[in-house]
């Protein structure tokens, strides 16, 4: 059980060492891809959530998930037409208007332009309670 | 599962000096501070906020022997981290599963 244990250790370092990443080249131009991740509406189609608010460093963005859960996340910084980072904050509100305290995660979007198409990574990672108040 | 406390499973393991701990405590079996402190390149201190960070994400338990407290690894909470990776990291590739189909059109 306990070599298991060291087994599911490094598979976790491992996973949490890349955190939660995926790179992927979409065959569509940069600006194309940058607005369907930046536009609050564009974000909407894809993200599995209904997106308000603006994306702007600082700013809030409301995101209601199909089952009606709201959750909010800050923007933590845009580089145009390169990079987006948010962090979703602690609870989330059910459609009875009870909150859940929920996991505080990054997420990154780093968009750049390669010879067969635009890539880009997304990460997801969890922070712990204490950075995430930074 | 509990993503809430996957979360302090991640924050825990991602220190180095965390991961020894847990891989003394996995290779040695439990192990005191003192004990610890003699496989870890950190203070005894140091060994205990450590210990105490790993018990508070539920990774560690201890039991008292004599004047001291053996630890040992109490590894379940991996597995709620583990499977939040796994559903997590199923959601990122629907979204951008989603994502090609917009753009294919």
């Amino acid at each position: 059980m306990l070599a298991r244990a060291g087994l599911a250790c490094n598979q976790l370092v491992a996973y949490h060492r890349s955190m939660l990443r995926r790179e992927v080249v979409f065959d569509a131009p940069a600006d194309e891809v940058w607005r369907a991740l930046s536009d609050p509406a564009f974000f909407s189609d894809w993200f599995g959530a209904h997106v308000v608010g603006s994306l702007a460093p600082g700013r809030q963005i409301r995101f209601t998930f199909p089952d009606g859960v709201e959750r909010a996340a800050a923007v933590e910084d845009v580089l145009p037409h390169r990079s987006l980072i948010f962090r979703w904050l602690p609870f989330e509100r059910a459609t009875d208007g009870s909150t859940r305290a929920r996991p505080v995660t990054r997420i990154e979007f780093h968009v750049s332009e390669t010879a067969v198409g635009t890539l880009v990574v997304f990460i997801e990672r969890a922070l712990s309670e204490a950075r995430a108040a930074v | 599962m509990n993503d809430k406390r996957a979360g302090r499973v991640f924050a825990a393991l991602g220190d180095p000096t965390r991961r020894q701990v847990v891989s003394c405590l996995t290779d040695d079996g439990p192990l005191t501070a003192t004990e610890l402190a003699a496989r870890v390149p950190v203070s005894r201190q140091a060994i205990t906020k450590h210990l105490q960070t790993l018990a508070e994400a539920g990774l560690v338990a201890s039991a008292r022997e004599g004047r001291e407290l053996r630890y040992r690894l109490t590894p379940a909470p991996m597995a709620d981290a583990m499977s939040w990776m796994v559903s997590a990291g199923a959601e990122w590739d629907e979204r951008i599963a989603r994502l090609k189909r917009i753009f294919a059109r």
